[in-house]
């Protein structure tokens, strides 16, 4: 492969990484490959540069996705839905689905958003702090407005009303768990990343 | 008056991830372009560490948004490729690499302390 082809190729390649990464520094990298290939030769530098795209672009897009706020709301969201299912699930048909669903719900709920939390790295991870923990004890508050309001429908029967409650309640508390959890394990200020 | 948002302690910073600080001691000797920064830590390394472009450049966003590292306009040569961009160390940058090189000289004098001749 030519000079001219190898660039045309790893310019393309350069599409793995996130945009504003790849924006910025489009040809920075494209120049480097050709110092790359100068100095060690195209074999050696194409070896280099291919390690080196599959261990970064995977990493940068992660990375990149762990820091838009939008994906711990989806994660909240899929934890709380997943916690909902599981416990209706074991509600009406025992077993099965439910026994799956909850350890994961809460795997989710517990390991995902610290993860999620620690990794965030954003300049103003100050006032995310404050966000997430104000929606935490909001959240904690509804907790026993709930339970009363859902007092008078809760017969000795475990029925519908009563699941729905119960499943409501559980979710509630889930998302206040998460987001208390995400609140305090957000950085208070600028940290490295590791 | 201080600004303790826009100067954070450096300490507070540690310790660096082992890339950033390779990049960070590879400035230490002046502006350098990118494929200079690559070339002085793989040098300084022993050629140990062997970065790609991709993880030098992510390593050098990350300094940059972190304000311990700073696009330089000054060109060593005339003659010098105007499309290579140059990096130096910011004031905080120096201060942090500084604090690391303390943290591990301390980290080294306990281990080679802690492993005199004769205690194997």
């Amino acid at each position: 492969m030519g000079t001219g082809s190898a660039i045309r190729v790893y310019r393309s390649l350069l599409v793995l990484y996130p945009r504003d990464f790849r924006d910025r520094y489009r040809d920075d990298l494209v120049q480097t490959l050709t110092d790359l290939s100068a100095e060690l030769g195209p074999r050696r530098a194409w070896r280099r540069v291919t390690l080196d795209l599959v261990v970064t672009a995977p990493r940068y897009r992660m990375e990149t996705l762990m820091k838009q706020e939008h994906i711990s709301t989806v994660l909240i969201v899929a934890t709380t839905a997943m916690a909902c299912a599981g416990i209706i699930s074991l509600s009406i048909d025992g077993l099965s689905l439910g026994v799956l669903l909850l350890p994961l719900a809460a795997v989710l709920a517990i390991t995902q958003r610290g993860r999620l939390a620690r990794s965030m790295d954003a300049v103003d991870a100050s006032r995310l702090r404050h966000k997430r923990l104000r929606i935490a004890a909001v959240l904690a508050v509804s907790l026993p407005v709930i339970y009363l309001v859902s007092l008078p429908i809760l017969g000795d029967e475990w029925g519908a009303d009563a699941i729905v409650a119960f499943g409501l309640w559980t979710a509630v508390l889930i998302a206040a768990v998460s987001y208390f959890v995400a609140g305090i394990t957000t950085p208070k200020s600028r940290v490295i990343s590791r | 008056m201080i600004d303790a948002e826009a100067s954070p302690d450096p300490r507070s910073l540690l310790p660096l991830p082992l890339a950033q600080f390779h990049v960070l001691v590879a400035l230490t000797a002046g502006d350098l372009h990118g494929y200079a920064v690559m070339g002085a830590v793989e040098e300084s390394s022993g050629g140990v560490v062997r970065m790609g472009p991709a993880t030098l450049y992510g390593t050098l966003k990350k300094l940059v948004d972190r304000d311990l590292v700073e696009e330089s306009d000054h060109r060593p040569s005339s003659n010098d490729d105007e499309r290579r961009r140059y990096y130096r160390l910011t004031g905080l940058g120096q201060a942090v690499c500084r604090a690391e090189s303390d943290r591990l000289s301390t980290l080294v004098s306990i281990a080679r302390s802690n492993l005199r001749p004769g205690l194997a």
